[in-house]
């Protein structure tokens, strides 16, 4: 019996990736020169743009002085709790909607109606509801992290192979068995989808939710700086934000792909 | 009409299900040829009977239209423990159904099927299917997917894993263990589709259409790669197929159904001594003994016009 070949990257494939990864770099390069160029020259007022090395000088002194990390602890309990109540929540949820059709007829126009209220207009009710502190913002990333993860396992359990079912019962499986070995793998590509857009939304309730009010936090951070003109310190929080937004991304779409090796290359992810 | 008391608890129970006041209708021809249902052995053999079933009666409601179908009308069948039961005929005309009533997926209104002397109600352990498509879970690996019906029993990974290894080697996918089913080719993965039914070790296998999704070429290699391991294994099989050629190859007896709905117009003996070879298949005796079977379902289809 011969082995299965597994055919490395060609080298035109490589060189492409390497091209692409210059390309994308050297646009940034050039904008940021570009920026830089714009302040140095007073091009454009600097108060009014800062500058890429204002920027950098920025974040060490709010490195330096513990600014940053003040604010940024509060942002991630804020941001913490709120995710991990939203899988809590939403992962069980979200597959009960999709395996029960009579939880679905009942709670799906309910979900769709709250999904399109924009959760943040909702702020003003929060801070009433729950002050000015940690948990009014822990409620927004809750909500607004929820519903990406509860329609993708919705989705999921639509997604579930009847053949497979059909196997399954054939040989016995009962129905906690059927949900075990079928329903729960199917949904677990679904769920990183899910995770990885909950992030997105979650972070960004988090900042806009500390930016309508409280006085701790990098939203507040951002938001304080802005009314007292140091645009290189909210550049310098904005920075934070995307570097945290972009590494929670990567980090699960890593997590993702080595839950899907078993699917084949040509599958869409 | 008068019926007697154990015919009475099979009414009953045919009336509580979901189907029966719509197959009301056709209960009656039933009931009136009850008593006239043929019961001899057609050929005497003193092996144990593994799988007995008694004037089977399938049926359907179309939800959409809110038809009755009559899919298996009164079959009655023996198979001997070891025997290897071919059932051939029409698309369509429910020997699909046929075996899904065996393996309990599909709930019959009339009749009884036992397995060792034990009524079947829902699908069970003493019995696997192979269905058309290979239908392999495709995040486990080939071993886990072997081992599917064991796991679910709740056997130990440990032991699993050893009966896995076996059977691996049975269907000659030594060092395919640890590949994803995507990384099998279709005959291949049809093999371990196989394997997950043989190691189950159960009574009867059931063989639905097994090779009908294959290629010509790798169809013919899995008939006989199938026609070695059953003697090798020695299992007692009901295969539904559209082939005769593989019916006749790989079966001690042939039956042969009519068209919607179903019931038995022949069952043939096929001759051919074992260990078998597929170079049978080139005889003279083979070909005559196909055209044989083919006259009888060409016959029929022209009488039903069920083509």
């Amino acid at each position: 019996m011969s082995k299965v070949t597994v055919f490395p990257k060609s080298k035109a494939a490589k060189r492409q990736k390497i091209i692409s990864l210059m390309l994308g770099s050297s646009v940034i390069i050039v904008f940021l020169i570009a920026w830089e160029l714009l302040f140095q020259f007073k091009l454009v007022n600097p108060l009014f743009i800062s500058a890429p090395s204002r920027v950098v000088l920025a974040e060490i002194s709010i490195i330096k002085d513990g600014t940053l990390l003040k604010h940024f602890i509060v942002s991630a309990k804020e941001f913490g709790f709120g995710y991990v109540a939203a899988i809590i929540f939403g992962f069980p949820f979200g597959i009960m909607l999709g395996w029960f059709k009579l939880l679905k007829a009942s709670f799906g126009p309910f979900i769709a109606a709250l999904q399109a209220t924009p959760r943040i207009a909702l702020m003003p009710l929060f801070i009433i509801w729950f002050g000015l502190g940690i948990t009014a913002k822990i409620v927004v990333v809750l909500l607004s992290a929820i519903f990406p993860l509860i329609v993708n396992l919705q989705v999921a359990m639509s997604t579930i192979d009847p053949d497979l079912v059909h196997v399954a019962r054939a040989y016995g499986a009962g129905r906690w068995q059927i949900f075990r070995s079928i329903a729960l793998p199917t949904s677990l590509p679904f769920l990183i989808t899910g995770l990885r857009l909950a992030a997105g939304r979650g972070l960004l309730g988090v900042i806009v939710a500390e930016v309508f009010g409280g006085s701790e936090g990098i939203g507040y951070m951002i938001e304080y700086a802005g009314s007292t003109f140091q645009t290189d310190k909210v550049f310098a929080g904005v920075l934070v934000v995307a570097i945290v937004g972009i590494s929670l991304d990567v980090t699960l779409d890593r997590v993702g792909r080595h839950f899907d090796r078993w699917r084949s290359d040509t599958a869409v992810h | 009409m008068t019926v007697d008391a154990p015919e009475t608890t099979t009414l009953q129970r045919f009336v509580q299900s979901g189907v029966a006041t719509a197959v009301m209708g056709e209960l009656d021809n039933v009931m009136k040829s009850h008593n006239e249902a043929n019961q001899t052995v057609k050929y005497p053999d003193n092996r144990p009977v593994k799988l007995s079933i008694k004037n089977l009666v399938v049926g359907y409601l179309d939800h959409q239209s809110g038809q009755t179908t009559v899919a298996v009308d009164k079959v009655s069948l023996d198979v001997r423990e070891g025997e290897f039961v071919s059932i051939v005929g029409l698309s369509g005309c429910g020997k699909s159904t046929f075996l899904n009533a065996i393996a309990g997926l599909v709930k019959h209104q009339y009749g009884e099927i036992k397995v060792n002397d034990r009524l079947v109600n829902g699908p069970g352990k003493d019995r696997a299917v192979v269905f058309q498509k290979a239908s392999l879970f495709p995040w486990k690996k080939v071993g886990r997917n072997i081992t599917y019906g064991l796991e679910l029993s709740g056997m130990k990974p440990a032991e699993a894993r050893e009966k896995a290894s076996y059977f691996v080697n049975l269907i000659r996918l030594t060092g395919f263990e640890h590949h994803y089913p995507h990384q099998l080719s279709g005959g291949m993965q049809q093999r371990v589709n196989l394997a997950r039914a043989l190691a189950c070790d159960p009574e009867v296998l059931l063989l639905d259409e097994p090779f009908a999704a294959l290629d010509a070429i790798t169809r013919e290699l899995m008939q006989n790669e199938l026609l070695e391991l059953c003697e090798k294994v020695g299992k007692t099989v009901v295969m539904v197929t559209h082939q005769i050629d593989e019916a006749v190859l790989l079966s001690d007896r042939v039956i042969i159904f009519s068209a919607r709905p179903a019931n038995i117009l022949d069952d043939i003996r096929v001759p051919f001594s074992r260990p078998r070879k597929g170079l049978i298949k080139d005889s003279e005796e083979f070909r005559s003994l196909m055209s044989h079977v083919w006259k009888i379902i060409e016959g029929n289809a022209n009488i039903g016009g069920g083509i």
